[in-house]
């Protein structure tokens, strides 16, 4: 165990690509510690990895994302919210974390949504007054509630991982997402009273119809995933193959802001991002095929938990590793890794696999916009071209209410799992 | 030494086809599946199993590929305040560490073809040997091996620190 941990910890502070420091660690403790095993043992677990057929929903979930910021969708999204609350106190911040939202309901990805809404609203913000750290903290934090809503990748990951449905998961994430949703619209209201930020002039009742109906093309997508699982009319890979075609048509033949010559380029970008996520997920499987081997769940059981861990002690322990998890390792590799470790141990305590889930991937979009090392924070560098210290001066207040919104998520199983239990 | 790296070009053209292809077909393939089993009531039983195959295909053909755009996610919060002499040693490093690496999974994916090809499976829905899926993987590693040795090259002969040998640390 201290190999595996030791040499991976240690490539990842030295820089090594993510996928080499599990891959190294797999491969140097089946050498050292498996003697019985051969080490071609590591080829067939990572190929296993990615032939799970659920897992094709990610890459047409990236594709249609893809297809959608390059289009029309995520400035229709934003005008329509703009429209219904923009007038209000905070109004535009408050606009930037709901159309966040919503586009994370149409793509799944949190890098689309940075991209995609991120882009026009910062200027927005910066107009109206907001420093660029508040705009590009609100924007980071907002774009994490992507892994929140379905049709959200961390979760089909975990999903994978722990063999806790995915349309399950998915339905629970909106409880959560909307009280994250109300407390942040609660602090932009304070932050816009504070500081004195106009407001938007009300939109009229016309303005606010056509601008919804300008949207209404866009909001077949929730209708389609949601629904479509939900009714049993299509499983998540094909409700994401539907929504590739959905994007399709609405970008290309309606908005027709996509042309055909556009698709190859769109698909070779998600087809890179396909390799850089999957091969993680297959060295991923490698290392949680050690783990396993290992009987290291069954060792952290008995060494950190004791024998008798109490449901809170079990959460409080899964809450504070995916957080730090996340600072410091893309998220996906986070959920690979930890949840084979930590899904049992919670399971045999009783708490319920979804709603283990959803507070994992609270967790998890959480420490992503967290310093030092959350990865949005270097997306947003990245795409805005700010210093590092400036996109994460004004992060303080978000993720108090991320960390809040997470311990009443706990307290409150309800709120992830109510909308289920409706459904049933 | 020339031809060498426009034999890498190439060789990138084509990845670049094939990863693009590979989503297209995957994304054709899921939507006609989807169309014929809700349209005319029939599931393809070898949808799920040629997608699974693209998206193996994928993921391992595009090893090379994304380290030669430095694409791979790498936490750099440390490496990014080394100074450039540091950093260019230590991505020298990186990237012979990782060569080494990428070869010996060539080697045992060769291992694990043979063992596959002695069992004899093939797949449950096309009937197709199980180890031709397998053989994207020591071409995949193999092309990135490939590719980190040109970046010890770079390296060394240029001023610049390169990520990958098409991206510089300053941007593109």
């Amino acid at each position: 165990m201290l190999v595996l941990f030791g040499i991976m910890i240690l490539l990842l502070i030295m820089g090594f690509p993510m996928m080499m420091t599990m891959l190294l660690s797999t491969l140097a403790y089946v050498a050292l510690y498996a003697p019985m095993v051969q080490p071609f043992i590591t080829v067939q677990q990572m190929i296993l990895g990615v032939q799970a057929p659920v897992l094709m929903a990610i890459p047409m979930f990236i594709l249609a994302a893809d297809i959608m910021s390059m289009g029309q969708t995520s400035e229709r999204l934003l005008d329509f919210v703009e429209s219904l609350v923009g007038h209000l106190s905070g109004g535009l911040a408050s606009t930037t974390s709901i159309t966040c939202a919503l586009f994370g309901a149409v793509s799944g990805s949190t890098q689309a949504t940075v991209v995609a809404v991120g882009t026009p609203v910062r200027k927005k913000l910066l107009a109206r007054g907001y420093s660029d750290s508040e705009a590009m903290a609100l924007i980071i934090n907002s774009s994490n509630l992507a892994y929140l809503i379905p049709p959200s990748l961390g979760m089909i990951v975990y999903g994978v991982a722990s063999g806790a449905s995915i349309g399950d998961l998915f339905i629970a994430g909106i409880g959560p997402a909307v009280v994250i949703i109300l407390l942040f619209s609660a602090y932009n209201v304070f932050y816009a009273k504070r500081n004195n930020i106009p407001r938007l002039p009300k939109a009229s009742a016309a303005e606010r119809l056509a601008a919804t109906k300008r949207c209404i093309l866009p909001f077949g997508f929730p209708i389609i995933i949601m629904g479509g699982i939900y009714s049993g009319i299509f499983s998540p890979t094909e409700a994401a193959a539907v929504s590739v075609l959905y994007a399709a048509l609405i970008e290309m033949c309606i908005y027709k802001s996509v042309k055909v010559k556009d698709l190859y380029k769109i698909a070779l970008s998600t087809g890179v991002l396909t390799t850089v996520v999957f091969i993680l997920v297959a060295v991923g499987q490698g290392f949680s095929w050690v783990i396993s081997y290992d009987r290291i769940p069954q060792m952290l059981t008995q060494g950190l938990l004791g024998d008798s861990a109490s449901v809170f002690l079990i959460l409080l322990t899964v809450n504070i590793v995916f957080f730090i998890g996340c600072m410091f390792v893309e998220a996906i590799v986070v959920i690979l890794i930890l949840t084979p470790i930590f899904a049992p141990i919670a399971h045999n305590a009783g708490i319920d696999l979804v709603h283990l889930g959803i507070l994992i991937t609270m967790q998890v979009a959480i420490g992503s916009g967290t310093p030092p090392f959350g990865t949005s924070i270097f997306t947003c560098c990245a795409i805005f071209d700010k210093p590092y210290i400036e996109v994460i001066r004004n992060e303080g207040p978000y993720i108090a209410i991320l960390l809040f919104a997470c311990l009443l998520i706990s307290a409150f199983p309800e709120i992830s799992l109510f909308l289920g239990g409706l459904m049933k | 030494m020339k031809l060498f790296w426009k034999i890498d070009d190439l060789i990138s053209l084509i990845t670049e086809w094939i990863l693009a292809s590979g989503i297209l077909l995957m994304a054709a393939l899921l939507i006609c599946n989807v169309v014929s089993r809700k349209v005319l009531s029939k599931s393809m039983a070898s949808a799920d199993e040629l997608g699974g195959s693209l998206l193996i295909l994928v993921t391992f053909t595009g090893i090379g590929y994304a380290a030669r755009k430095g694409r791979h996610i790498r936490m750099t919060a440390i490496f990014d305040t080394l100074p450039l002499k540091v950093q260019k040693w230590l991505m020298v490093f990186i990237s012979f560490v990782t060569m080494a690496t990428y070869i010996y999974v060539c080697f045992i994916a060769f291992e694990y073809i043979e063992y596959t090809k002695m069992l004899g499976k093939v797949t449950s829905a096309l009937e197709m040997p199980d180890w031709i899926r397998a053989v994207v993987v020591p071409v995949g590693f193999g092309l990135g091996a490939i590719q980190y040795f040109m970046n010890i090259i770079i390296n060394i002969k240029e001023p610049e620190l390169y990520i990958g040998t098409e991206k510089t640390a300053g941007g593109e």
